[in-house]
């Protein structure tokens, strides 16, 4: 049992260890921030995720939110998982401004603004420039995030 | 005004210059700036026609676009770059950061390379056309980072502004120094012109005074003997009147004679001798002119002091300045303080007396004023021309209702 909990254990560590910024250009498989599929889904929290996105980064987090509206569910891409900080809840009501893309029929979505509880936080910029890669994470006007 | 026209004439100038190093260097800096984008724009052609052949190449030989990306890394002013179809699609893409390809439908149209920006600095894009061998149309779409040179420049303005402030700094003070030893300068000359007036003045007004005293002096002295003749012969009824008239014109002569003598320049005749002796000699002196029993006599000195000076000469100083201190009071005292300093001698005469109307006091030691019924204003002149002539210096200072110091200061004043 010893022998199995030991590699978990430090995978587990690896896992959670921000990834060093890359000076290499990355094989990409997930779709882009696609400014030209940029919309807003308000919504409830169904489910909070970790999964890895991008090639040799740490997993992120995803929320899978049920819009309001429709119904539909959206698996929205928020940020590595070390870089947010703030206890996410299901049930929880929050508005995402994202880009948006089908796969699989699933809807997804890279979110680059997400409200709740009375928070705004900017994940990426106006052209979908992560935050946690040198830009600046604002909540309620304040300045927020670990950005490299 | 000579001063503000000297810091006009060198500050105007300096600023000039200063203007003059802002624009060069601005342009300068433009002008290397322009250049260097234009550099970068040429390297990121080059780099996209080198990527446009290799690509073609490979899709030539069949790899699928997903596929080549891996083969293309390492070129750390790439942040990112795609594949598009013909309809400008992309097929594949990769990116230094998650998720951002800032490519949108808005940007499929252009034909010119153009600039985004970023949180990590400005990012030059080009998106570039090229054909497989069978005539496929394809286009590259690269984002090249401009950091380098957005650090570059602001590095140059960094020290440009250093170097600005360097120059300024140094300017001001190098100038704010020029204007005050201009100032100072001014101020010397302006002493010394005014000294120059004075020695001037006071030169006519001594050989004006001797030649009147020489010319008065002779009629008198011939009076004078007349008055003796007289004397000897005249009825004894009248005896006391010639008397009395020989006496005011032997006092006429005095008044000459004290007149001539202030105005003469002084050589004083050096030997070294005891402070306490000049002092005590000058008292003696005064006492036996005019005693003064209600008033306290003191004299102290905070050490042995021997100075190398004109004796009879300072003895007449402290005479007068004594003098001056035992008329201004009536009851209390009058002392003499002498401290020794490392190279001088500070020698305090202080008196409980009246004192003098503020209004006076800077007209103390010009020479015919006094504020006496019976002086003729010459007593602190003199005193001011012997401490003078000794290289030393006087003031004075009357508090209202706290009597009188004079304050004399006199090089020298060892041990012996």
């Amino acid at each position: 049992m010893k022998r199995l909990l030991v590699p978990v254990i430090v995978a587990c560590l690896v896992a959670a260890v921000p990834a060093p910024a890359s000076r290499e250009l990355g094989k990409q498989s997930a779709p882009f921030y696609n400014v030209d599929t940029e919309k807003q889904v308000e919504g409830t929290i169904r489910e909070l995720l970790f999964e890895p996105r991008y090639q040799d980064k740490a997993p992120f987090l995803i929320l899978v939110i049920e819009e309001k509206k429709t119904g539909e569910v959206y698996r929205a891409e928020i940020s590595p998982a070390w870089f947010f900080d703030y206890d996410l809840h299901k049930g929880e009501s929050v508005r995402v401004v994202g880009s948006t893309y089908a796969k699989d029929d699933s809807q997804y979505l890279i979110a680059r603004r997400l409200q709740c509880g009375g928070e705004t936080f900017f994940l990426r910029d106006s052209r979908g420039f992560p935050s946690w890669r040198g830009g600046q994470m604002k909540r309620m006007g304040r300045h927020r995030g670990r950005g490299m | 005004m000579r001063g503000k026209g000297l810091l006009l004439f060198f500050f105007s100038p300096f600023i000039g210059i200063l203007a003059i190093f802002f624009i060069f260097s601005t342009l300068n800096r433009s002008f290397i700036q322009n250049k260097s984008e234009s550099l970068v724009r040429e390297q990121l052609t080059a780099t996209a026609e080198i990527f446009k052949i290799n690509l073609a190449h490979l899709l030539d030989e069949g790899y699928a676009p997903e596929d080549i990306l891996g083969l293309y890394e390492g070129e750390k002013n790439i942040y990112y770059f795609a594949i598009l179809d013909e309809r400008k699609n992309i097929l594949a893409w990769s990116s230094r950061y998650e998720g951002y390809l800032p490519f949108s439908s808005l940007d499929s149209g252009r034909t010119e390379p153009w600039i985004l920006s970023s949180p990590l600095g400005r990012i030059s894009n080009r998106l570039s056309p090229f054909n497989r061998r069978d005539g496929k149309l394809y286009y590259l779409y690269l984002g090249y980072s401009l950091r380098s040179l957005d650090e570059m420049s602001a590095r140059s303005r960094r020290y440009s502004l250093l170097m600005f402030l360097f120059l300024g700094a140094v300017g001001i003070v190098f100038f704010w120094g020029v204007f005050e030893l201009q100032k100072k300068y001014l101020a010397k000359t302006e002493e010394a012109e005014e000294a120059h007036r004075e020695k001037e003045r006071y030169r006519e007004i001594s050989a004006f005074t001797s030649a009147v005293a020489h010319e008065i002096k002779n009629p008198l002295n011939s009076l004078s003997l007349l008055l003796e003749l007289l004397h000897g012969n005249v009825h004894s009824d009248i005896k006391d009147e010639v008397a009395l008239g020989k006496a005011e014109l032997q006092k006429i002569a005095r008044i000459i004679d004290s007149f001539s003598g202030s105005l003469r320049p002084l050589r004083p005749v050096k030997e070294t001798i005891s402070l306490r002796e000049i002092v005590a000699d000058a008292h003696d002196a005064l006492l036996r002119e005019a005693p003064k029993p209600g008033v306290e006599w003191r004299y102290s000195e905070s050490r042995p002091v021997f100075l190398k000076v004109d004796r009879n000469l300072l003895i007449q100083c402290f005479l007068n300045v004594l003098r001056n201190a035992y008329e201004a009071t009536d009851r209390g005292t009058v002392a003499v303080e002498v401290e020794a300093r490392r190279k001088k001698v500070v020698v305090r005469v202080i008196d409980t007396g009246r004192g003098i109307e503020p209004d006076r006091l800077p007209r103390v030691f010009d020479p015919f004023f006094t504020t006496k019924d019976k002086g003729m204003g010459v007593g602190l002149y003199l005193a001011r021309k012997i401490v003078e002539a000794h290289e030393g210096r006087i003031g004075v200072e009357s508090p209202p209702g706290r009597g009188t110091t004079f304050t004399i200061q006199l090089p020298g004043g060892g041990h012996e």
